[in-house]
């Protein structure tokens, strides 16, 4: 760090620049982001990140597939700053990073797919209202610093740290926009029943974030009685030609608060529902048999022995591996839609939860 | 005014890993197969043309339970145990 000051004790390189616009200019010309204009990680900043939560800068997080770059909480710090991150927005990304890189999440195979899965973050309890982090209308969009730049520093920590560039070993035939963020808050304060977090073993109430790595929501007209909703949201989610109907793995279901109170008020529970949703979602065996894909025995590597057995053209063959691995959150504006996220199926993008620890 | 690095530098490199020396011949040597699972059929083939036309010691033969995880590091060290030389994975 020459020409530093000394008493710095940061372990990135400090470099001088002349002004704001060409720190901008900086970053573009060495990769440091992914196409999008950042803020400049000034000192300055970067230690008000790290001192709200209190951690030693040189603590290690762990690494990032497939460059398996080391982060530390300095680093992690550094790009929640090129976001537009606020301080108190660090403990999450601090929770999301540690759940993103749980080896039931398969990071390495996300960050080098051929399929378009991006690490989605659903963060979930009262943080959601406290920090304003969008969970009702247009809760996948834009319009929200929360959630635009907790999905925007995850991406700029894969980019630093795991190297995974579309033009090099990021395979991602197609991506989708969560490339650029993806995060949303779930409306525990709609929502008739338990959070996501609770879902995975947290105690309700608890602030949690959950890291699922998903196709771009497909949109589902919700409307009519839980009969007539429940159809499209099975269709929808056994669309032939997603991971989920050769591979099975994970799904998630977004279902917007109106929707969510006529299932409860029906008497379903939110088990009831990933109940008849295991059971409805199906793709017949014929139709999956009848696709390119299965000439590379995808089935004798993903789908259950008894399915592969069967003699029955008309075999059922469910999108999941079984009902809890249906997440379902409640989120979005009380209208006529709700949406679906198909997983990248058996080969990972698991969903994996954290709880939030907030400093003291 | 002073920016701070993003990046993020990996432990090991390319540069300073050491490669294997190389074989002069399969012949009698033990040779070893990590399956990446997306190999298919042409490692079966593979390992039939080696074995008739190289008749190499033993083959030594691991498939990973996923294709895009990295294998249990106690079978990558029976393999670089075992092996004289492994073929590993295949790209698609």
């Amino acid at each position: 760090m020459l020409g530093a000051p000394e008493s710095w004790a940061f372990k990135a390189e400090a470099i001088e620049v002349e002004d704001y616009e060409s720190a901008v200019e900086l970053f573009y010309e060495r990769n440091w982001t992914d196409g999008l204009a950042v803020v400049p990680p000034t000192p300055h900043k970067v230690q008000a990140m790290i001192d709200y939560v209190g951690r030693d800068p040189s603590e290690e997080l762990g690494t990032v597939p497939p460059r398996h770059g080391v982060v530390t909480v300095e680093k992690l710090a550094i790009s929640a700053v090129m976001a537009g991150c606020k301080c108190e927005y660090f403990p999450i990304l601090l929770a999301a990073f540690d759940a993103m890189i749980d080896s039931r999440h398969n990071l390495n195979g996300v960050q080098t797919t051929t399929h378009c899965c991006v690490p989605l973050l659903i963060v979930s309890g009262p943080i959601v209202q406290q920090l304003q982090i969008n969970a009702g209308w247009g809760c996948f969009g834009s319009g929200y610093r929360a959630n635009g730049s907790l999905g925007r520093a995850i991406r700029l920590i894969l980019w630093n740290a795991g190297g995974s560039y579309p033009w090099t070993v990021d395979r991602s035939t197609m991506a989708h926009p969560g490339k650029w963020t993806f995060c949303i808050g779930e409306n525990t304060d709609e929502s008739p029943w338990p959070s996501l977090g609770t879902d995975h073993g947290f105690p309700e109430g608890s602030n949690t974030v959950t890291m699922f790595s998903c196709e771009a929501p497909h949109s589902i007209m919700t409307y009519g009685t839980p009969a007539e909703m429940l159809l499209p949201i099975c269709r929808s989610m056994a669309t032939l030609g997603t991971n989920n109907s050769f591979t099975c793995g994970q799904s998630l279901l977004v279902l917007n608060p109106w929707v969510a109170r006529q299932l409860d008020h029906s008497g379903m529970s939110k088990d009831a529902v990933k109940a008849y949703v295991y059971e409805h979602a199906r793709v017949s065996k014929k139709a999956a048999q009848s696709m390119g894909v299965m000439h590379h025995d995808a089935h004798r590597k993903y789908w259950p022995k008894h399915i592969v057995d069967s003699q029955l053209d008309d075999e059922p063959l469910p999108i999941v591996d079984g009902p809890e691995h249906i997440h379902i959150v409640v989120a979005g504006g009380e209208r006529y839609f709700s949406a679906c996220c198909p997983g990248w199926g058996k080969p990972g993008g698991y969903a994996v939860t954290r709880e939030i620890v907030l400093p003291k | 005014m002073w920016v701070l690095s993003p990046d993020c530098p990996p432990r090991t490199t390319v540069e300073s890993a050491t490669l294997s020396s190389r074989l002069e011949t399969m012949a009698d040597k033990v040779i070893g197969f990590l399956d990446n699972r997306r190999a298919f059929r042409y490692f079966a083939h593979m390992k039939e043309r080696i074995e008739s036309e190289y008749r190499p010691k033993e083959i030594v033969y691991l498939a990973k339970a996923a294709t895009t995880g990295p294998a249990p590091l106690e079978k990558i060290k029976e393999l670089a145990d075992r092996c004289d030389a492994v073929i590993v994975g295949v790209a698609m």
